[in-house]
């Protein structure tokens, strides 16, 4: 039987922050994640590194929260973090007052906000509305969910921590009123064990209220669903924000070689609803193109949407607030000893761009509660190194420089150690798989080598491979034949993958299917089934 | 960057058969094809952190992948932008200058022709060039003509006027160094009735938009929109012997320079043969070839296919009594204007080409007819057979003799 101190359960932002802060703390832990890492809210967000700005006048304690997390991320998270900047643009239509209480607003929270002149922001932004009357620069940037998630996990794996993914709690196993241990079952094997624990952190996002049920306790979280659309280029290069009381379509951000375009605010039941509908994407395209004209006709790669779990203090009165934005992003930090369970806590709510004063505050919690004593040091020590002039100038041995200096941001400096290692072995494997995110067969075998994975979608995540303007066709298929050459895969395990990660990009097409997207994904289909016969395939072999 | 080339980099859909069918890509790893360096870097430079690729300078601007692209991507749109940015940020070349502006060295070198031959065939010039500029001491330089083609114009006798009225714009080839090209052009447009108008010689702007000049291009296609529109609003037509100044007339002023007022020149802008084939085709004096008793085989220039209006001069051709065509058609010749001459790129050149030499060398002609010069060029270079553009064979048989010099 596995034996820690601390179990979290949950792979996202919040859950890995909390794993990272205990072992650097020098708590020992394990973290247990249903799915992949990220599965969750953590990679279903726009990937906006919040300033503060867009909570000032609503929302006071938040916008000084992102405000400091914002500017410790930019330190220690290069390697996630691409320092874009924002502007919040007024448009006309838009309440002139409103803008005079935001920048105000700002300036209490400590935003450093600064107006700058509409024919400055044109010549930065070229394709926003002309007509705008206002902007104003604020710190935001853009950070990328999947890459924080991962660094999370390796800085705690550097410091003896565990995460096992696709590992899903079945039970909290409580004696006394106190948390023992959990009861998991490893969803590849099958399998289902013991790990023994003195204390839980249940960091499940939208899941939380699930795995509170698993050791007894009531937690009242609603689920709030947020649509988005990807763009195939980046429309803009720096966050844009519609200056206005935060509602529906307000905010651009650039994310690596796309841009995203959201939110949309439904209740939902529960965190498994997960489609955006074409009304959302209508509507997010009506709106989008009021800040940049033309939006609307701008190529949509897919549309995706995220669950926000919004924690409701007052623990299940029942209502349903229509807008989830009425409820407070602070987060919560819920010891549920009151519930009679001791060594259970659930930190749920907030924002990605808070995660790590979450996972520091939920750590300091349970540290008092070990009785141990030792100073969060998650602000202070670099996430993931970054990688050295000399390794990029290796890889310009076998890349040009723009995409060299691409995998260097994306790899950091240990992974690009492994990374060069594979080419200087095998030079070939400098050949992409994924051309749209430039992401070569190296890239490929360390991921699928260095780190547990089920599907290929969990590589895809690791890699950016399919995130592109093919979304898969070319290098599905490619990914495949390789993994499957270099023996990592059986036949039919290769055909399974193969189809699944098709299935699960065409599900995001579904909603945006017209003109250059509908073209794309017909010639994919052409190529697959029609060309390869691949569904012909499956059916004669039955898979 | 402004939209149009936003939504240029929205239509691909990655089906590679640009890179499939490109002849740089299909000869040098060096080269990633124009999937690559037009709509997928173009995407990865939106991200204004990222540097440039260098090796944007190994497209050759031959169009072949805008042919075989089934999605309407202009990628040479894209490249060409690709381009100006890289070396706008890198600094021009004073050889990519140079050889950009063919009608400027050819102003120069024209004042004494002779001269400036001489010294151009030097090998220690040669050598010079090679190591000082980075031009290939092996490609063969064209010579300066003694006479330009207005000199000829100006002092030959005047046909009488006709109402019937086209404007002729040679280029710089056919201004310069091959005269001969121009003056069978205006010899069998008079045949036919034409009176033909030469306004002042100029470039057409396509090298220097190859080579990274965009604003410079930009500023020689107003000056020819200033020169040529006049006459356009008359309802003369324009005639042009060279397919790439062709090309720029007719498209990359509108869609590269985005030009007011392009469009209009371009609805008026003819290949020669183009025309030529539309007179006889209306009947107009098409008869009356004589005999020519060549064995001729035809190569069809990038730029001619480009203009999507399929091969006039070849069709014409197969009309001449006695004159044997055969058509090549194994792609680009690998010159591509001023790529062919970059030391870098001389090799490359020659082997892009090859397929073709091979096929020449195998049919064995007494002559090579093609419509660019620059094809022909490399054409003569590589098999050590003479070619020439079709209007010379076409003028022969009208059955002109060129007068002596």
């Amino acid at each position: 039987m596995e034996k820690t101190d601390v179990l979290v359960i949950g792979g996202g932002a919040t859950g890995t922050g909390v794993l990272r802060d205990l072992a650097l703390r020098g708590v020992d832990a394990i973290l247990a994640e249903q799915q992949d890492l990220a599965y969750g809210t953590s990679s279903r967000f726009h990937g906006l590194l919040h300033s503060g700005a867009r909570y000032a006048v609503n929302d006071p304690e938040s916008a000084r929260e992102c405000r400091q997390e914002n500017a410790i991320l930019k330190r220690i998270a290069r390697c996630c973090v691409d320092d874009t900047g924002g502007l919040f643009v007024l448009l006309p239509g838009d309440d002139p007052g409103y803008a005079d209480d935001w920048f105000a607003a700002c300036l209490r929270a400590g935003i450093a906000v600064q107006e700058i002149p509409a024919a400055e922001a044109l010549s930065l932004e070229p394709n926003l509305n002309p007509a705008l009357k206002r902007v104003f620069r604020v710190p935001d940037a853009s950070i990328d969910g999947f890459a924080l998630v991962w660094a999370n996990v390796g800085s705690a794996a550097g410091h003896g921590a565990r995460a096992y993914t696709y590992t899903r709690v079945d039970r909290i196993i409580v004696r006394d009123g106190t948390v023992s241990g959990a009861l998991v079952t490893d969803l590849r094997t099958g399998e289902q064990r013991q790990i023994e624990c003195r204390f839980i952190v249940n960091a499940a996002g939208a899941w939380a209220g699930q795995v509170a049920r698993l050791a007894g306790c009531e937690l009242k979280i609603l689920a709030s669903k947020g649509s988005l659309l990807v763009f195939n280029h980046r429309v803009t290069n720096r966050v844009v924000n519609r200056l206005r009381r935060p509602g529906d379509g307000d905010i651009i951000v650039p994310q690596d070689t796309v841009a995203i375009l959201g939110t949309t605010s439904v209740p939902v039941d529960g965190p498994e609803h997960l489609g955006s509908s074409r009304a959302e994407v209508d509507q997010l395209l009506l709106l989008g193109r009021d800040l940049v004209p033309g939006l609307d006709e701008r190529r949509v790669l897919r549309s995706f949407a995220g669950v926000r779990p919004l924690y409701q203090e007052n623990g299940g009165e029942g209502q349903r607030p229509q807008d989830g934005r009425a409820v407070a992003r602070q987060f919560a930090l819920v010891d549920h000893e009151r519930q009679g369970v001791r060594g259970l806590i659930t930190v749920v709510g907030g924002k990605l761009t808070t995660f790590r004063l979450m996972a520091e505050q939920a750590t300091n919690l349970v540290c008092v509660l070990l009785e141990h004593d030792a100073p969060c040091r998650t602000a202070v020590e670099v996430l993931l190194p970054e990688a050295t002039a000399a390794q990029v100038r290796q890889l310009q041995r076998y890349f040009s420089p723009p995409v060299s200096q691409k995998m260097a941001e994306r790899l950091g400096r240990a992974d690009l150690d492994q990374l060069l290692g594979i080419l200087s072995r095998n030079g070939w494997k400098r050949q992409f798989v994924c051309e749209c995110e430039q992401v070569c067969l190296a890239e490929l075998e360390w991921r699928a080598t260095g780190s547990s994975w089920l599907r290929l979608g969990d590589l895809r995540c690791r890699t950016r491979l399919g995130m592109g303007t093919c979304q898969g066709t070319i290098c599905a298929a490619r990914a495949i034949g390789q993994l499957y050459q270099d023996g990592m895969l059986d036949l039919g395990r290769a055909r399974r993958l193969l189809g699944e990660f098709l299935d699960e990009r065409w599900k995001g097409n579904q909603e945006v299917l017209w003109g250059d997207q509908l073209r794309e994904r017909l010639y994919a289909r052409n190529v697959y089934l029609n060309l390869h016969n691949f569904q012909k395939e499956a059916d004669d072999y039955g898979l | 960057m402004d939209l149009p080339i936003r939504s240029e980099l929205d239509k691909c859909i990655k089906c590679g058969l640009c890179t499939a069918s490109c002849p740089v890509a299909s000869r040098t790893g060096g080269f990633a094809g124009p999937k690559h360096m037009g709509p997928e870097m173009t995407r990865f430079r939106l991200d204004d952190r990222l540097g440039l690729e260098a090796q944007i300078d190994y497209c050759c601007n031959c169009r072949t992948c805008e042919q075989a692209c089934p999605s309407g991507v202009k990628i040479s749109l894209l490249n060409a932008c690709y381009r100006h940015d890289l070396h706008t940020r890198q600094g021009l070349k004073l050889r990519d200058g140079i050889l950009g502006r063919p009608g400027m060295m050819a102003r120069l070198g024209s004042l004494n022709a002779g001269a400036t031959n001489y010294v151009l065939n030097n090998r220690l010039v040669r050598a010079a060039l090679d190591r000082g500029l980075g031009i290939a001491r092996e490609r063969p330089l064209p010579a300066y003509s003694r006479e330009n083609l207005k000199k000829w114009f100006q002092r030959r006798r005047q046909p009488d006027s006709s109402p019937n009225k086209v404007v002729y714009f040679p280029g710089c080839t056919a201004e310069y160094n091959l005269p001969e090209i121009g003056r069978s052009v205006v010899n069998i447009l008079e045949r036919c009735s034409y009176q033909v108008i030469l306004p002042p010689p100029n470039c057409c702007g396509l090298p220097l938009a190859a080579n990274g000049f965009l604003e410079d291009a930009a500023r020689m296609a107003g000056q020819n929109l200033d020169n040529l529109l006049p006459f356009v609003r008359q309802g003369y037509p324009v005639i042009v012997s060279c397919p790439s100044c062709g090309l720029a007339l007719k498209s990359e002023y509108e869609e590269l320079h985005n030009l007011p007022q392009a469009r209009s020149l371009a609805a008026n802008v003819y290949d020669f043969s183009e025309w030529l084939l539309t007179l006889q085709q209306r009947g107009a004096p098409a008869s009356g070839f004589r005999d020519l008793a060549l064995r001729v085989a035809y190569h069809t220039p990038c730029h001619l296919k480009a203009q999507g209006i399929g091969q006039p001069s070849l069709e014409i051709l197969k009309k001449i009594p006695s004159l044997q065509v055969i058509e090549v058609d194994e792609g680009c010749c690998g010159m591509s204007g001023s790529f062919g001459f970059k030391k870098e790129q001389y090799r490359l050149s020659l082997e892009i080409g090859a397929r073709l030499f091979n096929r020449i060398r195998e049919i064995a002609p007494d002559l090579v007819a093609s419509d660019c010069s620059s094809c022909c060029m490399q054409i003569s270079h590589a098999t050590g057979i003479g070619a020439v553009h079709p209007a010379v064979l076409i003028d022969q048989a009208y059955g002109r003799v060129e007068e002596k010099k």
